[in-house]
């Protein structure tokens, strides 16, 4: 199978000339709205009546399952135009959407854990949501582990595609899993929950607007970063045509 | 490559195994608060399950939240800060091999 876009020969970010600008944009919002989220978090947002102190873990858990819906949706949609166009591109967009989609699954099924912990009394319960969480986390820990070396063929390449577009209904149901099925996870954003008490929106909605900003910033540095393994290994296939890598 | 395939394939089953054989004995070995406790009746579960309210007052907790807090926010620069370390070792290692190749090939088209 040949390729449709051979990686470019230059290290830039992806997005050509406007991404000159757009990436220090990106890092200094984030560290921005990283910032006042954390004050805004730990000094301004009161403390929930029954939970105490513990329900402000709601503020990281909330943007970090967000965060990993992006990162998932985004390995997922790249793999299925990668499956289609067999352009290289989508593929390290979908390498990264996974990896970065799983390291915030894992901040996911941590967090959630130490405040249930305070507030159902267990560390973990077989919850709809909790269980395709981790299912949906299984998934792509299977596309990583196919995709970690960095010498993935092109059979590895397609089968991995194939998991992570596999992977899309898993986060579907995720999401309706707590509407659907009767659970003990809380339904504070949805038409049936409470909803938030006014004094706690702004420290959520900043957090999301961090979390979403952090979570393009990994996205856009690990696929620049597999856009350039790409090219080592086009380049380490054309050395080894011309006999250059028996010496070394 | 076959061998990152068994691993895959081997790491979803085996783990769905896992879990599937000792989920309901983990559930069943946790402490569950008991009925009548404070904070554990029906009515209080259904409210926090679906609103977040202010707390008015001085806080008194049992299960020490603070430090649930601060450990819950720990983890989650710990996820972030390994995925960057992971993101710049591959960066580093990848221009490396970047540097030597076009090196190589530049000797090769010269000589």
């Amino acid at each position: 199978m040949t390729e449709s876009s051979p990686p470019s020969t230059t290290s830039s970010p992806p997005g050509g000339g406007a991404a000159g600008f757009l990436w220090p944009a990106l890092w200094v919002l984030t560290v921005l709205l990283m910032g006042i989220s954390l004050y805004e978090i730990f000094f301004v947002a009161p403390a929930e009546v029954q939970m105490g102190i513990v329900q402000k873990i709601f503020y990281f858990h909330v943007p970090s399952a967000y965060a990993m819906y992006v990162g998932f949706v985004t390995a997922g949609v790249a793999s299925g135009v990668y499956l289609a166009r067999r352009d290289e591109r989508w593929d390290s967009i979908a390498v990264a959407g996974a990896e970065v989609g799983l390291a915030f699954c894992a901040i996911v099924l941590t967090t959630g854990p130490l405040w249930a912990r305070k507030a159902w009394g267990v560390w973990w319960a077989w919850d709809p949501r909790l269980t395709t969480t981790l299912l949906a986390g299984m998934i792509y820990v299977a596309f990583v582990s196919l995709r970690g070396s960095g010498a993935a063929g092109q059979v590895e390449k397609r089968f991995a595609a194939g998991l992570a577009v596999l992977g899309l209904p898993v986060l579907v149901v995720i999401h309706y899993s707590v509407q659907r099925w009767r659970g003990q996870h809380p339904t504070v954003i949805t038409k049936r929950g409470g909803g938030l008490d006014p004094a706690m929106y702004p420290a959520f909605f900043l957090s999301l607007a961090a979390f979403t900003a952090l979570v393009a910033l990994l996205i856009w540095a690990r696929a620049r970063v597999e856009r350039q393994r790409q090219r080592v290994l086009a380049l380490e296939m054309l050395a080894a045509e011309q006999d250059l890598l028996e010496g070394e | 490559m076959m061998r990152s395939w068994i691993l895959a394939l081997s790491l979803v089953w085996g783990l769905s195994a896992l879990f599937s054989l000792a989920g309901p004995s983990l559930v069943a070995a946790q402490d569950t608060p008991s009925v009548g406790e404070p904070g554990s009746s029906a009515d209080a579960e259904s409210d926090r399950a679906q609103s977040f309210r202010a707390m008015t007052g001085p806080a008194t907790e049992d299960v020490p939240g603070g430090a649930l807090l601060i450990g819950a926010y720990g983890l989650v620069w710990l996820f972030v800060l390994a995925l960057v370390l992971r993101i710049g070792s591959v960066g580093r290692k990848v221009a490396r091999d970047l540097t030597r190749l076009e090196r190589l090939l530049a000797d090769a088209e010269e000589g």
